[in-house]
Order: structure tokens, then C-alpha cells, then sequence
């Protein structure tokens, strides 16, 4: 069963693949698909710098450093569009990896209680650290250590007779977020009153006040991130027609399948260590993409990383700017903006959007 | 059964006034104070030997701390309260979970509700109190003092420059004091603009550009539950808030400044003196620098202009 039977030419995978999705993928079409999805990503990100909580002169935020405009516009939306950016682009590529890793659309960092865990080692550590100092280092990496032993716990618990079953991976996660979410509503009720409003903080996401430096760490764990999940794309595809038939046409199913439960693993620690949980995101990109352009991973998955992008840099600012100078949690704005237009498209495309 | 829905029904209908006497208030008391001003607020009128149970975050005066806890003021535990046997349960209307309030009316219980979210507010609970609790002449004395300091520091304050203020209650997310608080209302007092004003919500939620855009002169910064170092070490960040430039970021301490009671003027002393220090130096001290008007900048919805 785990032993695959003969290696086939990759001829033969490719036609397979050709069964999978609807359409075959042209270099032509991959290239089109990339440069729409980088044009978009393009425009929204200049929007989101033009655009605020303040009115800002562009030119003369570049041209006078001492200007209160150069300190928005470099000091606070600028880290905050680019730290948009890569957590979605962070997301939204798990997401489109773990729903082919466990041929689920319902699939994401959320769900496998990846992100509970790390709010919840958030939620730890500002108590704990509140009196101690130093919180500000000690809540991302708790966050961080958290999400990778919470996988390591479902990753463990998730394998039956030495191999990662995907429905017993699926139930494990949802269960262990479900515990997350119970365990972090009892350090609410046990702490001080004024604590609410951080808990809430990491439960909802927020790309409030990033430093460049919490952007470069994400900007470069997500990198490697994306690397293994391009280069292991073509499993993906194989493993989405069951890992027999996957086994058979050459893929090492259990040892690709924990490559990138590690990789994904690794993206959502370093994303909720300094956003919190933003649901949705995961979830509904690659899943819109998915019937836009079909489900060939070595397109699904760059074109998540751009869609996810410059989707969270929309809702980001949206949450900016909606109440203004107040803030809403960029997580709501996700699940609210998200939510109708997933079932939206749900709808339109019928059963053929459930097909991964 | 049909009795205690009836006991529910009747405590119901009697919700919306702010007290339900079920006995009359004579002689010594058992209360139980649900929240920390309150607590103050009972010792301040000299009915402290009275005070039978306290909420987990009663902390002033120190003798409070010995007290039977009844839970916190968002979960108090009636089992624990009606185990103390009071003859009245003080609370806030703000932050007590209405739904105990009811349950307690229900046990027959008599219970004391009253506001915090204005000065006004604040005094007319005082005067409440005093009144249930027989202690009425004190309530005067105490609210009167009250406004004799609070005219002397706004006597100090006569000729400084207001100031355009930002006093935050905690970073992520960055929380504000807003209008409608009686900290608000301190604030103004105290010769402050309140930056934060500008939102329609209480407590808002800033946004950062909008902070560094306001060019806000002071900050208060009270880091609820984070780091106490932190709040140096962000605002650092931004060197053209004039607060940072002019090493204006100072933090408060929670107690009093987060308490709604009887000490409210040591708050507004307290904000008054981080504010213009200049007015506390030495009587002819003149304030130095002037207050830079923001330049034109909009906020983006449009709400505050």
C-alpha cells in the first residue's frame, strides 16, 4: 500500500493531471494568470499607501524627513501594508497546501488549530510577561513555539499505524482549536479585567504597529515557506487523487505530506507571532482562485501568495479606514467581506467547487 | 418553581430603577461592594467597619485587601455574596453583569446600582450611597471637599496653554481614553485636548497615523497588563510626535487613575501635574513653550473633520 508499485514516467503523472483539472496549464496561461494577479496586487498596495486613517502628502512624506507625514507614512503604513501583504500572501498559500495535503476545502491554518495555538501562547505570554519585562520579544516567539508544538501534538496524534490519515488530521485540528479557543477564554476569565482587550487583540488579528523587523522575519520564514511549497506543487496535484494513486506515480506521500505540514506550520507560527488569528483568508482565496484557474498547485500556489496579498491589503484597509481615526480588527473585516462572497461563489460554481 | 419565576418576574419589572429597597437602611450595615470605587467610595464615607465582602480587584484602602472576596465586578458569586448575609449589594451600573443583579433582587436581596461614566455621575453615586446607607451629612461633606481641590488645582491651572493630550490605556491594540469618560472629563479639566475626542467611541481604538497626524504634545501612557518598559521604547519610534521629541511620554499609575470613586480629584491632580508640570514648579513659573497647532490634516472618513 505504501510501497509504490512501479515508478512511472512523469508522462504519465502529467496525464493524470490532465484528468484533475478542466483545463491544462500552458506557460502562456501561467504567465497571464500572474502578471493579472501581480497587476491587482500592484494597485491595491498603492492604494492602501495612499490612503488612511489621515491624509497624507505623498510627495512631501518622501522629500521631508522631519514631517509628520514621512513618520506616517514610513513609521506606520508602510510596515503595516507590507506586513498585510506577506501574511496574506502567508495564508492564503497554506491554505491552498493544507487542503490539498488533506483533500479538504475546509483545510486551513485555523482549522488545524495551528493559529489557536499560537494565540494562545500569545495570550501566555503577555500575562506572564507583563510583570516580568520584555514582552515584546517574549509574546511572537511564545506565539511561534506555540504554533509548532501545537502541530507537533496534532501532526502526532493525527497518525494512525505510522501514516498521517487526512480525515483523522482534519478532526484532530478542528478539536484542538476548539480547545484553543476554550483554553484562551479561560485565561480571560481568570486575569485582570484590563487584559480583555489584548485577548480580543490576538483572537480577531491586527497588523497594528509592525516593526520592519517583525516584517522581515515574516517576509523571510515565508519565503522558505513558499519555496518548498513551489517546489513539492507537483505533489500536490498527485496527492489530491489519494495517496495510492499518488504512491503509484512516484510521490513518497508520507514523507512529502510532513515536508509541508512543517513548511505550513512554520508560515502560520511566524504569521499569528505578529498578527493574531485572521480567519478566512486561508480559506476563501484559494478556493476563489481555485475555480477561477483550476487546481493545478503549480498555479494555485503562487497565484494564492499574490491573491492572498493583495486580499488582506484590501481588508487591512478597510479596517483602517471604515471608522476612522478608531480601528476595526482586520480579522472581522476578513470573515465579513469574505464570508458572503465565499458562499457567493459557492453557489454560482455548484458542486464543481467542491472538487479539488 | 412557579414562585421563584414569579420572584424573577418582580425583580425584572423593577430593574430600571437604579435601587430596589426591600429593607429600610437603619442602623449598622452589611455591604458588599462589587467594584473598587465603590469600596473607596463606602470608606471615604466613614462606613468601613461596614463593609462585610469586596470584589477581587478592591485593593484601596490597604485594609480592604483582609476582606471576603465576592468575585470580580464582571462575575460576582452570589452564592458567596448571600453567604455574607448583606443587607446591601453596591454596585456599578457599567460593569456589573445585570443578570447576578436580578438573581439577588430575586433572593430578595436589596441592591445598589450607580454610574461611573461622568463626574456627575460619579457624585451623584456618592450622594446614592450616603443616602442608603444612612450616612447622607458625610456624602455632602465628601462631595464638597471635592469641589473646593478641584477648584484649587484649577486655580493653578488658570493660565497655562491647553494642550493637546493622548492617554492611552493599553497598546495592542492601541486603546484611548474617549469621550464620554469621566477621565475625558478630568482631562479638560486638567487644561488637555484630548486628541482621541475626535472618535465617537468611549474607549476608541487609535490608529497610529492618526496619532502621529494629532502631533498630540503629552502622552499618557498606561500600558494596561503589557510591559512597563514598553511604552518608551514605542514611542521612541516616532520622533515628530512633539510628546516624544520634548520627552513628554510619561506613564500613570492604574491606581487612582483608573478608579471612578472618591479620588477622582487625585487623578485630575495627578494628570494636571504630567500635563503642565510647569504650574506645579514654583508659583511664577511661566510656561515655556507654545502650543503648535496641527497642521491641516483630514481624517479620512470625514467623521471629525
Amino acid at each position: 500500500m505504501s510501497e509504490p508499485a512501479i515508478k512511472h514516467s512523469p508522462d504519465a503523472a502529467d496525464l493524470a493531471l490532465a484528468d484533475l483539472a478542466d483545463a491544462h496549464l500552458t506557460r502562456a496561461r501561467m504567465a497571464l494568470t500572474l502578471v493579472v494577479l501581480s497587476i491587482v496586487l500592484i494597485l491595491v498596495s498603492i492604494i492602501a499607501v495612499a490612503f488612511g486613517s489621515v491624509h497624507i502628502d505623498l510627495i512631501r512624506a518622501v522629500v521631508d524627513r522631519a514631517s509628520p507625514d514621512h513618520a506616517i507614512l514610513f513609521g506606520a503604513r508602510l510596515p503595516r501594508v507590507l506586513m498585510g501583504a506577506i501574511v496574506g500572501a502567508v495564508l492564503a498559500a497554506v491554505g491552498a497546501a493544507l487542503q490539498a495535503l488533506v483533500r479538504n476545502p475546509l483545510a486551513e491554518g485555523g482549522i488545524l488549530g495551528i493559529s489557536g495555538g499560537g494565540a494562545f501562547g500569545a495570550i501566555v505570554a503577555l500575562v506572564v510577561f507583563s510583570h516580568l519585562g520584555g514582552a515584546d520579544i517574549a509574546i511572537p516567539l511564545c506565539a511561534f513555539a506555540a504554533s509548532l508544538l501545537s502541530t507537533l501534538a496534532v501532526y502526532r496524534l493525527a497518525q494512525v499505524d505510522g501514516r498521517l490519515e487526512p480525515f483523522t488530521l482534519l478532526l484532530v485540528g478542528v478539536i484542538f482549536n476548539a480547545f484553543w479557543g476554550a483554553a484562551i477564554m479561560l485565561v480571560n476569565s481568570v486575569v485582570n479585567f484590563f487584559f480583555t482587550h489584548s485577548i480580543i487583540f490576538w483572537l480577531m488579528g491586527s497588523f497594528e504597529a509592525p516593526t520592519y523587523r517583525e516584517v522581515a522575519m515574516v517576509a523571510v520564514l515565508g519565503g522558505i515557506g513558499f519555496a518548498v511549497l513551489l517546489y513539492h506543487a507537483r505533489d500536490m496535484n498527485l496527492l489530491s487523487l489519494g495517496d495510492d494513486e499518488a504512491a503509484e506515480l512516484g510521490v513518497e506521500v508520507d514523507a512529502v505530506r510532513r515536508i509541508i505540514f512543517i513548511a505550513t506550520s512554520v508560515m502560520i507560527g511566524a504569521a499569528v507571532s505578529v498578527s493574531g488569528i485572521i480567519s478566512f483568508v486561508g480559506l476563501i482565496v484559494p478556493h476563489i482562485l481555485r475555480t477561477a484557474i483550476g487546481a493545478d498547485h503549480r498555479m494555485l500556489i503562487p497565484a494564492s501568495i499574490l491573491g492572498g496579498a493583495a486580499f488582506t491589503v484590501a481588508a487591512d484597509l478597510i479596517a483602517r479606514t471604515a471608522i476612522a481615526p478608531s480601528e476595526l480588527p482586520v480579522g472581522a473585516i476578513t470573515a465579513l467581506c469574505g464570508g458572503p462572497f465565499f458562499i457567493y461563489v459557492l453557489r454560482r460554481e455548484g458542486r464543481k467547487s467542491l472538487v479539488l | 418553581m412557579l414562585t421563584l419565576m414569579m420572584l424573577v418576574v418582580t425583580a425584572l419589572a423593577g430593574c430600571g430603577a437604579p435601587a430596589s429597597a426591600r429593607r429600610t437602611s437603619s442602623g449598622p450595615q452589611r455591604i458588599v461592594s462589587l467594584a473598587p470605587a465603590i469600596t473607596e467610595t463606602l470608606f471615604a464615607l466613614g462606613a468601613g467597619a461596614e463593609v462585610v465582602g469586596v470584589s477581587q480587584y478592591c485593593d484601596y484602602p490597604p485594609e480592604v485587601v483582609k476582606l471576603p472576596k465576592i468575585g470580580t465586578f464582571l462575575t460576582p458569586n452570589i452564592e458567596a455574596i448571600a453567604g455574607l448575609r448583606p443587607t446591601i449589594v453596591i454596585g456599578l451600573q457599567t460593569s456589573s453583569d445585570l443578570r447576578e443583579i436580578r438573581a439577588l433582587n430575586a433572593m430578595g436581596y436589596q441592591t445598589l446600582m450607580v454610574d461611573d461614566n461622568s463626574i456627575a455621575g460619579i457624585e451623584a453615586g456618592i450622594r446614592i450611597i450616603g443616602n442608603a446607607i444612612g450616612r447622607a451629612a458625610a456624602a455632602r461633606a465628601l462631595i464638597d471637599r471635592t469641589h473646593l481641590r478641584i477648584a484649587a488645582i484649577q486655580e493653578r491651572l488658570r493660565s497655562v496653554p491647553d494642550r493637546r493630550v493622548l492617554m492611552v490605556v493599553g497598546h495592542q491594540p492601541m486603546v484611548a481614553v474617549g469621550t464620554g469618560t469621566y477621565l475625558d472629563e478630568l482631562l479638560t479639566m486638567a487644561r488637555a485636548t484630548n486628541i482621541a475626542a475626535a472618535s465617537a467611541q468611549t474607549w476608541p481604538r487609535l490608529s497610529l497615523e492618526y496619532i502621529i497626524a494629532m502631533r498630540p504634545e503629552v502622552i499618557l501612557d498606561g500600558q494596561m497588563g503589557t510591559d512597563p518598559n514598553l511604552p518608551s521604547a514605542f514611542w521612541a519610534k516616532y520622533p515628530s510626535i512633539p510628546a516624544v521629541r520634548d520627552h513628554r511620554v510619561t506613564g500613570y499609575p492604574e491606581d487612582p487613575t483608573l478608579h471612578p470613586g472618591p479620588r477622582i480629584v487625585q487623578t485630575l491632580e495627578l494628570l494636571a501635574r504630567l500635563i503642565h508640570p510647569e504650574a506645579f514648579a514654583h508659583a511664577t513659573a511661566v510656561p515655556a513653550r507654545l502650543a503648535n497647532p496641527p497642521t491641516s490634516y483630514a481624517i479620512g472618513s470625514g467623521s471629525a473633520g
